[in-house]
């Protein structure tokens, strides 16, 4: 009897240890896992470039909002739907308007924040890889967070030499109003927003850091070094840093990696899915069968051609000189208006070209401008930068050039790629298109240069404080 | 006092077992058997006139026999039944009759306890008492079969008895010639009889219908229904059998109160949603725990691709094995199951076998099933073209006020919007082609059996049912073999296990085109299924996108099948007297594949070549429980029931998922594909452990006190709570049985009392973890993260208390009333974050909901006769809910598109734009605004909440009544003060929007019938208008939420039992014929085709439950 005690016993006492009530995920994965190696910490990094796919960042908005709040877009009289209604309005409310803006570039930004703090921890196990590649993945993720908090300040703040204090408080200029609270880690927490010198101060530390342990070894849709450092260059464009802007720009022309389209490669670069060594500093591998593709048709491409919701205004078409190749992407739809080819599609299906986030052209004009502004004349004089590009594009070569007709090349160059605003703001320039009957659409200075922060951020955050003029 | 302490004599076993050397629950039941020997012995005092001068003594009995129930006997040697005597009594008892009519006769007469009066010389009284005798007889069923292993014995010495041998007889020494011998046997109601000097005593036992009332089976062991504390109803699985339905969970519906059980689709083998006492989890499950023979099973639609009509896997269960379904539904009850209890717990226990002669039983089952309601159908043609044809001509007055619109609708012109009358020279029935009598046929044979130490029960089945929706129908193959066996006075060992194979066709659900039922509202009447040479027609004039659904289903199918083995083994070691130790192992594995072949030339596939998708998922769930029971009876009066136990268990779910595109029809699986091939497939695992105990103690039967206590781990709770500690106490008091009760006709008066926790751990395996989610690149792996960790996240708790009488009433009426309170703290809500954090939400433990009710059930046996009986069973259910809090600073928050929830509210409302009818002016649909005044501007219409889908009564009556072998059962049941939304409507009452120049849509008679046409006419249809853009038919509406009350005629069962005789020569024991039906009759004034729908009220082309009449057929022998 007292055995059969025994066993009774031994079976209530066998208990189970904690291990057993320890499941992990098998189509998952635990966080602490997902950045415990080296070839884990890898993936978390492809999974940064993941989140620059989605609709709400490169996939479309990010290129097609900076693009409509200037006046590259109006909307197309085939338009299927009213996509991007209040851009072309220029109405927000924080109901909802660039939400997704908001929240995509923090998750961005917090999972970047992940791998450079696991790296900077030294937690993980590197398998052998060399410092080096551990540093490139730094690298890319600090690239990465530095990227979106600049979207985040060009999309929600005035630009850097604001200096209209009754609407945005702080504005001295030199970015002394609301920016956007850096995130530096993924915790929960209410932060205020940082000024926008800070940001930018944030920015560029984040850049020159990249710089320093990013090597050039990636392709264009990966961030290398000479990504961060063109990057860093439009960043210090529009900080009116011209002297950082164009030695940025300098160096990433020096670095050989790239070459300028001619008229005979130019439109066919369109509808290329990827080439190293073209233009493309750094595009967004767009792949159809990827989870995270976005809704098909709401990407760039459906919203050009597919939906056709937004075509080019008759008047920028005007500015291009006859045999401009840059006008093969723009075609005359007849009554559809025209349309725009940037974003092709592959044939059959309008959602496949990659978003091109900065390419080489840009460069020769950043260091055009920033030396023509600070009268300097590092690696070229900005005559022969601005007349290389024309030149390249099939376009008369100038005699003399001055800001201003920097600023209407640029529209030329970019048209469609989500600069104009942005050119648009740091020119102090109203905003007018020829379509709309309300001339100035908008008179600089306006609120509706940022977008106001949405209504669901403002309840969850105590500390946020709304965009000025909202 | 005696008869209490006999009462607590069912813990005790020492005192009476070398009595039985049979089986401890033969014994355990006997004692409950003696129980109701008290309880039913109070007298029959029938009062008799009779009045005679002079009259023969045998004459007077005859006649005192025809006015009561007694019997007389007598020896003919001992009693000259010819003497004359007088008698002269007016509503006098026998006592006195019999007083006056043998006073100054030498005889004396003995009223024994069976209502037989013995009649015997005065002198021979003495001798007869002191004379001991043998006394033989046989024991024998209602059916006239001998019964073997019967206890006889004598009442006044227990511990003298004998079993009856294999011919039901027996023979027995009793001292004292005038005892009373007690016959027992389980499952029969125990008789007593007084020997009254014979030697001869036979007596038929009749099967008790009570006594399985009189234990239920609770968590983890049995209690008696009489020391119950805690509120627990019981279903019998002959109830269960009288709803004619592939899953025994639909049959509950009505059966308890406190219980709702929804069918939001019809189709063969799909799911119910059941819900004990109100939903009170937003965002964990609301699904009660089944537990089949000890094992926890799945439960739930079966596959990933779970919408509506999938299958259930309660439905791999054979309804016909189970004994019977026990619903706890207050933490008292369910505390013992800790964070799993929340929802209630139910508890299903099959068949086993019986000591005794081996049993065959066949029961056959066959029947056609049709659709319970089919009215609302659509306009027919003629109706339809006029209505079109007024559409186009409002569209050309409000688009083209010059009153150039003759192109809309004038007859001579080919453009625009022109409804020839000629449309209507086709008039076709879409709903009556895509709708068909169902078939129930089922098979069942089951061999019981035992001996002293084994029994065993074995059964197979099948059920075939073919749905009223073309395309559906579910089969089943099932066996089991339950058995067990006594290895030694110590080890009792057993095997419980089923293993089944299921076999689901199903078609598309919801507001697809490729879904018969919308496909029957949304094909125009004016094209007909095939064309003049046999073919299918494809030119259905556009409408439901030219799927013709009988094509696709005749060249497509969807299918899902199901293999299940639900397995339990134990030991149980006797290894005291009052300490029991047992062991069980379950197991429940199922194995699912769900694939979907889509022919290349079907409409729903011929844009992309067709393809074949398969998903094969894989659930092992494994449990194992130790428990030691310790009961103990002390000083005759205080009873004691200890158990502790451990419990572990796991959850695995592996899936595969496997499909692609363009298809060769001629190689109809993956291996025929050749586009756009996708493979996937993962794994889910949870486990947890628990420690457990409980313990009741009752005083001398009035007093009663229970409490049970549980620690709980799981794994998919947040590192930081991984454990958890549940409780309950209750309380129970019998007033009745206090020696100064004494009111006649209350029998039983107890009132209980209970309090607990439990908790609800029905989310996701990885819930509370931090998540990286796996996706790629550039064609490399990618990994970001997909949820914030929460390692506090706990369970949801709630608070549960139960108050509750029990009463039985003029011996004839027995009722339960209970009110409870369960109040759910820490629910799971999505609290919003700053996005800054990367998220936007993180699910916390932060909400509250009440949920609480009156739950009446009674049973009255209006008349109990030998030959005729009449019981009704009444239950309802006043259930309400209301929120509590939503967490921090939540007001309200949205659930879905048309409800919301908001603090203070019930548990989801409505919340939708208002319609104000129809402007009788102008015939545009009116809204209210904020204001509350009318507008045709939808705009300004605004949102309110409009009632709950929850309903504030719902309840049956269940009428049973035997006459001679007839026996006739039915039930209706009903549910009021819910809100159900059809919002199938918005499509069926388009109000023009469907009218267009390549496509329109039907209409139904109801709109055809009564638009408005008319200035100044009172209609609730507004004007259509083609291309209407009023938004009249606007989803949001409360147009389409109606009145969700019902009543329905459930069941109904007419079943006759063939006698004896006719049988008996083909050696049947017993024959059963019945005709049964299941949803007869519905009164309801609800638009849609079914009231009933699921728990959050809303209706979309969903199969509607069917009706089903079928006739059986028992066979025992």
């Amino acid at each position: 009897m007292k055995k059969i005690l025994y066993i009774i016993s031994f079976i209530f006492l066998l208990g189970c240890s904690e291990d057993f009530i320890d499941r992990n995920p098998f189509g998952d994965i635990d966080k602490d896992q997902a950045l415990s190696t080296y070839s884990k910490l890898e993936s978390s990094t492809n999974g940064l470039y993941v989140y620059l796919m989605r609709t709400d960042l490169y996939g479309a908005f990010i290129p097609i909002s900076g693009s409509a709040k200037g006046d590259d877009l109006i909307r197309n009289t085939a338009a299927e739907t009213d996509r991007y209604e209040s851009e072309l309005t220029m109405t927000f409310f924080p109901t909802s308007t660039a939400s997704g803006l908001w929240s995509n570039a923090y998750q961005a930004i917090t999972s970047a924040n992940n791998v450079i703090n696991a790296i900077d921890a030294n937690g993980f196990d590197p398998q052998n890889e060399p410092q080096s590649s551990i540093d490139n993945l730094k690298g890319e993720a600090l690239t990465i967070r530095a990227l979106m908090h600049f979207n985040l300040v060009n999309f929600f703040s005035q630009h850097y030499t604001f200096s209209d204090a009754t609407l945005e408080e702080g504005a001295d200029g030199n970015g002394g109003h609301l920016g956007v609270p850096y995130k530096f880690n993924s915790e929960i927490e209410e932060p205020a927003r940082n000024t926008l010198k800070e940001v930018y101060d944030y920015i560029i530390t984040d850049l020159e850091n990249a710089i320093s342990l990013l090597e050039n070894t990636k392709g264009c849709v990966y961030i290398s070094q000479t990504t961060a450092k063109a990057l860093l260059a439009r960043v210090a464009l529009y900080k009116e840093d011209w002297a950082l802007a164009a030695k940025m720009a300098d160096e990433v022309i020096k670095s050989n990696r790239y070459n300028l389209l001619d008229v005979d490669t130019y439109t066919n670069y369109w509808s290329l899915k990827r080439e190293n060594g073209s233009e493309s500093i750094f595009e967004i591998n767009m792949d159809l069968s990827d989870g995270n593709f976005p809704g098909r048709g709401e990407d760039i491409g459906g919203i050009y051609l597919g939906y056709e919701d937004l075509g080019a205004p008759v008047g920028l078409l005007g500015m291009y000189e006859a045999g401009d190749i840059r006008t093969s992407v723009i075609k005359d739809n007849g009554a559809d208006g025209y349309s725009i080819y940037k974003y092709p599609g592959d044939g059959v299906n309008k959602s496949v070209n990659n978003t091109k986030v900065i390419r080489f052209s840009e460069m020769y004009l950043i260091r055009a401008e920033s030396n023509l502004r600070a009268s300097t004349s590092v690696g070229d004089t900005p005559l022969n930068d601005f007349n290389l590009i024309r030149n390249k594009r099939g376009a008369s070569e100038l005699s003399s050039i001055d800001a201003e007709i920097i600023l209407n090349e640029r529209q030329l160059e970019f048209a469609f790629e989500g600069l104009r605003l942005f050119d648009l703001a740091r020119y102090k320039k109203d905003i007018d298109r020829p379509e709309i009957a309300q001339k100035p659409l908008v008179a600089y200075p306006d609120k509706s240069f940022a977008y106001p922060i949405s209504e669901y951020e403002m309840r969850n955050n105590q500390n946020m404080e709304q965009t000025g003029g909202y | 006092m005696k008869l209490k302490s006999d009462r607590n004599a069912f813990f005790e076993k020492k005192s009476i077992r070398k009595l039985y050397r049979v089986m401890r629950l033969t014994f355990l039941l006997f004692v409950i058997g003696l129980l109701q020997v008290s309880a039913s012995g109070y007298s029959q005092k029938k009062s008799i006139t009779i009045s005679s001068e002079r009259i023969e003594l045998a004459k007077l009995f005859e006649e005192v026999e025809k006015k009561s129930d007694y019997k007389f006997f007598f020896n003919n040697d001992d009693v000259d039944a010819s003497v004359i005597t007088s008698v002269k009594a007016s509503n006098a008892d026998v006592y006195s009759v019999l007083d006056e009519a043998l006073s100054g006769l030498p005889y004396m007469y003995k009223v024994l306890d069976d209502n037989l009066i013995f009649v015997h010389r005065k002198s021979d009284v003495n001798s007869l008492i002191q004379q001991s005798i043998t006394v033989t007889g046989t024991i024998i069923d209602n059916t006239g079969e001998p019964l073997p292993g019967v206890n006889v014995f004598d009442k006044a010495a227990p511990s003298n008895g004998v079993i009856t041998g294999i011919d039901g007889s027996y023979s027995l020494r009793l001292s004292n010639s005038d005892a009373v011998i007690v016959f027992s046997y389980i499952g029969f109601e125990t008789q007593e009889v007084n020997a009254a000097g014979r030697t001869n005593v036979s007596v038929t036992l009749m099967p008790d219908t009570k006594e399985l009332d009189d234990v239920v089976v609770v968590g983890y062991g049995v209690q008696r229904r009489e020391a119950l504390t805690s509120s627990v109803s019981t279903v019998q699985g002959k109830d269960l059998q009288k709803v004619s339905s592939s899953s025994f969970d639909k049959a509950l519906q009505g059966n308890t109160a406190g219980v709702v059980v929804s069918s939001a689709v019809g189709n063969p083998g799909s799911y119910a949603e059941v819900v004990i006492r109100g939903s009170g989890s937003i965002n964990a499950s609301n699904s009660p725990l089944y537990i089949v023979d000890g094992v926890p099973v799945l439960t739930g639609r079966v596959g990933d691709w779970a919408d509506d009509s999938r299958s259930n896997f309660l439905s791999s269960l054979n309804s016909h094995d189970i004994e019977n379904v026990t619903i706890m539904k207050d933490a008292a009850a369910t505390a013992i199951y800790g964070s799993r209890a929340s929802n209630g717990v139910i508890i299903i226990t099959t068949k086993s076998g019986k000591q005794g002669k081996t049993k065959v039983s066949f029961n056959v089952e066959k029947g056609v099933s049709t659709l319970t309601n089919a009215k609302n159908k659509n306009a027919n043609s003629e109706d339809l073209v006029k209505y079109f044809q007024d559409a186009s001509r409002n569209a050309g007055e409000l688009y083209d006020p010059n009153g150039n619109y003759a192109d809309w609708y004038d007859p001579m012109v080919d453009q625009g919007l022109y409804f020839p009358n000629s449309l209507a020279d086709t008039n076709f029935d879409w709903w009556d082609a895509y709708t068909q009598d169902g078939t129930y046929d089922n098979y069942n044979v089951n061999i019981s059996g035992g001996d002293e130490k084994t029994n065993f029960f074995v059964s197979a089945g099948y059920l075939n049912q073919e749905g009223t929706v073309v395309g559906t129908s579910f089969d089943r193959f099932s066996g089991r073999v339950n058995l067990n066996h006594q290895l030694n006075k110590y080890i009792k060992i057993g095997n419980n296990t089923q293993i089944s194979r299921s076999k689901q066709n199903y078609v598309y659900d919801g507001w697809a085109w490729a879904n018969p039922v919308a496909a029957s509202f949304w094909t125009l009447p004016f094209y007909s299924s095939h064309t003049e040479d046999g073919e299918y027609n494809h030119d259905l004039g556009g409408s439901n996108g030219n799927y013709n659904v009988l094509h696709i289903n005749d060249v497509s199918s969807m299918q899902n099948r199901t293999v299940s083995i639900v397995n339990s083994t134990y030991v149980e070691l006797a290894i005291t007297d009052n300490l029991k130790a047992k062991s069980v192992f379950g197991l429940d594995w199922k194995d699912v594949d769900d694939d979907q072949y889509f022919d290349p030339s079907a409409a729903n596939a011929s844009s992309w070549g067709g393809g074949y998708y398969a998903v094969n998922n894989k659930y092992y769930k494994w449990n194992i429980s130790n428990t030691l029971t310790y009961n103990k009876i002390f000083n005759g009066v205080h009873s004691l029931n200890v158990l502790v136990g451990q419990e572990a268990r796991e959850y695995n779910n592996w899936w595969l998922y496997a499909g692609a595109s363009k298809i060769d029809p001629d190689i109809p699986n993956l291996d025929g594909t050749s586009d756009e091939q996708e493979v996937g497939g993962s794994r889910i695992e949870n486990s947890g452990i628990s420690y457990f105990s409980n313990a009741s103690y009752s005083f001398d039967s009035r007093y009663y006190l229970g409490a049970s206590i549980r620690r709980d781990a799981s794994s998919k709770f947040g590192s930081d709570n991984k454990w958890a500690t549940f409780s309950s106490v209750s309380l129970g008091y019998t007033l009745s049985n206090e020696d100064f009760f004494n009111v006649s006709w209350i029998n039983n008066l107890k009132f209980r009392a209970s309090y607990g926790e439990t908790g609800n751990s029905g989310i996701d395996s990885y819930a509370s973890k931090g998540l990286y989610q796996a996706d790629k690149y550039n064609s490399n792996l990618a990994l970001y993260p997909k949820q914030i960790e929460n390692n506090m996240m706990r369970w949801e708790s709630a608070k549960t208390t139960n108050v509750g009488v029990d009463l039985m009433l003029f011996n004839r009426i027995t009722g339960t009333v209970e009110y409870y309170w369960r109040n759910t703290h820490d629910l799971l809500v999505d609290a919003e974050i700053s996005q800054t954090s990367g998220q936007s939400s993180i699910l916390v433990n932060s909400g509250e909901i009440l949920n609480e009710g009156l739950e009446v059930a009674l049973s009255s046996q209006n008349i109990k006769g030998s030959n005729f009986t009449w019981t009704t069973d009444i239950n309802f259910t006043l259930p309400s809910s209301e929120i509590i809090s939503l967490g921090d600073d939540m007001e309200e928050m949205s659930n879905g598109s048309y409800q919301k929830r908001r603090i203070g509210g019930n548990y989801t409302e409505w919340n939708l734009f208002q319609f104000a009818g129809v402007n009788p002016d102008n015939g545009m649909a009116l809204w209210y605004d904020e204001n509350g005044e009318k507008t045709e501007n939808y705009g300004d219409a605004v949102r309110e909440y409009c009632g709950s889908p929850e309903p504030t009564l719902y309840g049956s009556m269940t009428n049973t009544i035997n006459f001679k072998g007839i026996e006739l059962s039915f039930m209706f049941y009903g549910v009021t003060g819910n809100e159900v939304m059809f919002s199938e409507r918005i499509y069926r009452e388009h109000d023009g929007s469907d009218v267009g120049a390549s496509s329109s849509g039907p209409v139904t008679e109801y709109v055809a019938q009564n638009y408005w046409t008319t200035p100044g006419q009172i209609t609730d249809v507004p004007k259509p208008i083609a291309y209407n853009d009023t938004q009249s038919n606007e989803w949001v509406s409360s147009r389409w939420l109606e009145d969700g009350s019902y009543l329905r005629l459930k069941t109904l069962k007419l079943g006759y039992t063939l006698p004896k005789k006719w049988i008996e020569k083909a050696f049947i024991n017993n024959a059963n014929i019945y005709f049964q039906g299941t949803n007869l009759l519905t009164w309801s004034n609800v638009s849609g085709l079914d009231p009933e729908v699921g728990t959050n009220g809303y209706s979309y082309n969903a199969v509607p439950n069917a009706r089903t009449f079928i006739f059986g057929v028992n066979l025992d022998f």
